[in-house]
């Protein structure tokens, strides 16, 4: 009887194989059989691709364990690549970074909610009643702040040389904009 | 013995909650953010159904200050602070309540759950190893984003209601379902008042509130429901001493303790319980 798989030299051994999902029983020759063990042994590709597992398999199937764990260490070093790129972010206003803020619990300035705001919805906003603001404006915001109103009170706290009041007003008036004639 | 009604209206809600804040945070656009440059606009209200006219204080006040300043706002967080978990309408609502009748018919622990789990935060006072010492809690909202201002009023409002109200109705199962264990609380309390050799200002503190609740409710004699409140009052003022390091660390803290005792002693000794 000739070797089931390379069909030259005479079977002198059984070896069992599983193939489309069922054991199977080959008549093999000696050095297929070798051959089979090698393979068994020593699961690891080689450069030229022998003794490389198959990485085929059909729907339903579990993926060989390796595959697996591949897809597993992968994703965890994208999960830490993430995490670190949003840990070094930092303010480009105050110069905080996103590390600093989480330790202290603090962030640096107004312009550090819109920097970290991807890791201020992750972290700290579950505890809330909604994921975004639903109540009152500020004046500047809604346009209630009339510029004609503002302009009057900031000449009459120069004449009386309230220059806080003033430079408080101007702030207001500045961020108005180009709301005009509001 | 049978529970009989004191001189004085038992159940009043001004008996279980002693008043309480609500504070608006704003912090300017312009400015890094401070502790000190944080503008803090605070009302006071007594009873949890004056909150929303204390909200309308607050609102007209915050109008005031948002014609001098422009707040740090941004559409989605709302008003910003400091803190990432502060934001949105940056309305805190406080109170305290005196919870004794719920502790000693054992409800205080799912009164408790239940504050927590409508995002509130339930703050017992911790000191000289008493764990939430005299039944009293600071109680105020933890979420600020996602409810407008005038929603989050009402809702803190109806918690605060129906907290009082739980309290009250555990006073009255108290006098009426178990008298013992209420008479055992307070005469326990008032048999160490009366002779304790040494008393910590926190072991004191603790050992008034079963005597607040009786005064409250017009069983004691003696002594009257304010004067055990400024009393509670001055213990929570005085600083902790840390843990003695050496002996006349401890002398030093005996001492101060003797000499509360003897003054309580004497404080308490015609203090009598009338259930």
């Amino acid at each position: 009887m000739k070797c089931e798989i390379c069909h030259e030299a005479d079977a002198a051994a059984v070896i069992h194989v599983k193939k489309d999902g069922e054991d199977r029983e080959l008549y093999v020759c000696k050095a297929c059989a070798a051959k089979s063990r090698h393979k068994k042994k020593n699961p690891n590709p080689k450069p030229n691709g022998e003794g490389a597992p198959s990485l085929e398999f059909g729907d339903g199937e579990e993926p060989p364990e390796f595959v697996k764990n591949l897809v597993e260490a992968t994703l965890g070093f994208m999960k830490g690549v993430v995490e670190s790129e949003q840990n070094s972010r930092t303010c480009p206003a105050c110069k905080t970074t996103w590390e600093q803020a989480k330790e202290s619990g603090h962030l640096g300035c107004p312009n550090c909610w819109k920097a970290f705001a991807k890791n201020i919805r992750a972290n700290f906003l579950s505890g809330q009643y909604g994921p975004k603001h639903v109540g009152s404006m500020p004046p500047t915001v809604t346009g209630e702040a009339s510029r004609a109103y503002l302009e009057r009170e900031l000449k009459a706290a120069v004449a009386r040389e309230d220059f806080k009041r003033a430079a408080a007003l101007k702030r207001l008036i500045d961020a108005l904009g180009g709301k005009e004639g509001q | 013995m049978s529970a009989r009604r004191g001189p004085n209206s038992q159940f009043q809600a001004t008996h279980v909650v002693t008043g309480g804040s609500m504070c608006l945070y704003r912090n300017d656009q312009d400015r890094r953010f401070g502790t000190d440059d944080q503008h803090v606009i605070t009302e006071l209200w007594e009873l949890p159904s004056d909150i929303p006219d204390a909200y309308t204080r607050l609102e007209a006040a915050e109008r005031r200050l948002a014609a001098e300043h422009v707040f740090a706002w941004h559409p989605e967080f709302g008003y910003l602070s400091p803190f990432p978990d502060h934001c949105g309408t940056g309305l805190h609502v406080w109170a305290e309540f005196h919870l004794e009748g719920l502790n000693l018919i054992g409800d205080l622990q799912p009164v408790r759950a239940g504050i927590e789990a409508m995002r509130m935060t339930f703050h017992g006072v911790d000191a000289d190893g008493i764990h939430n010492a005299g039944h009293i809690f600071r109680i105020w909202n933890n979420a600020t984003l996602g409810l407008p201002e005038r929603k989050l009023v009402r809702r803190v409002m109806r918690t605060f209601e129906d907290l009082v109200t739980q309290e009250l109705y555990a006073r009255q199962m108290l006098i009426e379902d178990t008298p013992r264990i209420f008479e055992d609380s307070i005469m326990r309390a008032l048999a160490i008042l009366r002779s304790a050799r040494l008393l910590s200002p926190w072991e004191l503190f603790d050992l008034l509130s079963p005597i607040r609740l009786a005064a409250n409710m017009g069983y004691i004699a003696g002594i009257t429901g304010s004067e055990v409140i400024s009393l509670m009052a001055a213990q929570a003022k005085k600083p902790d001493l840390p843990p003695p390091q050496s002996i006349a660390d401890e002398r030093r803290r005996d001492n101060r303790d003797a000499a509360l005792a003897d003054r309580i002693n004497k404080r308490f000794a015609r203090v009598e319980f009338t259930f």
